[in-house]
């Protein structure tokens, strides 16, 4: 089992007072909180924060783990006999044991011989995100979600145990939807039910299209002739290729919409799929084209900056 | 390794749910609820039904509240600025990624 220092996650001293571990968890939970920073390596430092203070914060689990000693932390060892016999109560099976589980298995063991032993408790509910391609919730795909969720064992111990769940994302899902596994969470205790499994639906960022809702948006880039004179331009949709026609004189910026090729709706109907104009020039052009482009520029009575001139 | 195949439910498409189930789903007590609801924080979805009942939406609120007032211990009334504070971030959230979706060459 490998060690961690629950007070160097803290930042406190071994000899901390309740308050002085309160204080010190209070500030790192401001800067970690899933629900305040967007950061994935925050929500990963708040785990850990969390767990530091669940077990220094209840009396009893500080004492249990106190009484494991000082070692460094991710440096493996084995509680002391004494220890098993008082807290554990296995004679083994340590080796492959994570800390927080071995002390949330003695303070489950706790409350199983503790006056409340006889009522049944639900099991908790654990929350997932889990990023899917857009074309993952476009058809409606199963997706495979591979997770270690904590379980008890025969000998009372908990144990993270890999699982596999094959859910299918429901057609239409959004960025953000949530889906409920039922049973999937925590194991209840002493006949309770099982917790719940939220899993949160992010989409992985698409190289075309980009997410809002139902609908798609993607950039259509245009070249000036193209805009001007009008074209029809073949683009991509999540349904395959179709035609857009492009009104002569279309300006960069505008929105050009085809209506039903955007995500499904979850009952009936689609979104529909907003192609942004973007008008693109070459960057370089041959001699031919640079001389059309010089006579275009000496007869074009076109100014693009009419506006600013008339402001003053 | 053995895979689970597993049916999820959509839970925004669930619903309406009681105060009860709410309660159930988030882990706040239903006076706890109520309160929020009067603060205008929880949106019932017929405010003048004699039983209330919640969109999905508000649940996975009340859940978010239920993490926030156990991890700082916060007090109804820390609880409820909060929540009014995080209703307002993802409704910015939203509306910014609506805003980014239609400038040119920005992805999410």
């Amino acid at each position: 089992m490998k060690f961690k220092d629950y007070y160097q996650v803290l930042g406190v001293e071994r000899g901390a007072t309740p308050e002085q571990i309160k204080k010190a968890y209070r500030k790192l939970a401001h800067k970690y909180h899933p629900d305040v920073s967007k950061d994935v390596a925050a929500e990963e430092r708040f785990k850990e924060v969390g767990e530091a203070y669940d077990t220094l914060k209840d009396p009893e689990k500080r004492a249990a783990y106190d009484r494991l000693g000082s070692h460094r932390a991710g440096q493996d060892f084995t509680p002391p006999p004494d220890w098993q016999q008082q807290f554990g109560g296995a004679a083994a099976g340590f080796e492959d044991v994570d800390l927080s589980d071995l002390l949330a298995s003695f303070a489950a063991g706790a409350r199983r011989h503790g006056p409340r032993s006889r009522s049944s408790m639900r099991g908790q509910d654990y929350e997932v995100t889990t990023q899917v391609s857009l074309e993952d919730a476009y058809h409606g795909r199963e997706i495979d979600l591979e997770l270690s969720l904590p379980e008890y064992q025969e000998n009372g111990l908990m144990h993270h145990v890999p699982r596999t769940f094959r859910v299918r994302v429901p057609k239409g899902a959004t960025d953000g939807q949530r889906l409920r596994l039922p049973g999937k969470g925590g194991q209840g205790m002493e006949g309770g039910p099982n917790g719940d499994l939220y899993l949160t639906i992010t989409f992985r960022p698409h190289p075309i299209f980009r997410p809002h809702g139902h609908d798609l948006y993607l950039d259509l880039a245009l070249a000036p002739w193209e805009a001007v004179l009008g074209s029809a331009v073949v683009i991509p949709t999540l349904a395959g290729s179709v035609e857009l026609k492009i009104p002569a004189g279309t300006r960069a910026g505008r929105t050009l919409r085809l209506a039903g090729k955007g995500m499904p709706k979850t009952r009936e109907g689609f979104g529909d799929l907003h192609a942004v104009v973007q008008i693109v020039v070459p960057t370089r052009v041959g001699e031919r084209e640079r001389e059309l482009f010089e006579q275009l520029a000496q007869v074009s009575t076109f100014n693009p900056r009419l506006h600013l001139a008339e402001a003053h | 390794m053995k895979i689970e195949i597993v049916e999820a439910v959509a839970f925004e498409e669930c619903g309406p749910y009681s105060v009860g189930e709410v309660a159930d789903f988030s882990g706040l007590s239903k006076d706890e609820l109520i309160e929020l609801a009067n603060a205008g924080v929880l949106e019932p979805v017929d405010v003048t039904a004699s039983q209330w009942s919640f969109s999905a939406a508000n649940i996975a609120l009340a859940r978010t509240g239920c993490r926030l007032r156990t991890d700082f211990d916060l007090d109804l009334d820390a609880l409820t600025l909060a929540l009014q504070l995080i209703r307002q971030i993802r409704s910015l959230e939203t509306e910014l990624q609506r805003i980014k979706a239609r400038v040119p060459g920005t992805y999410l």
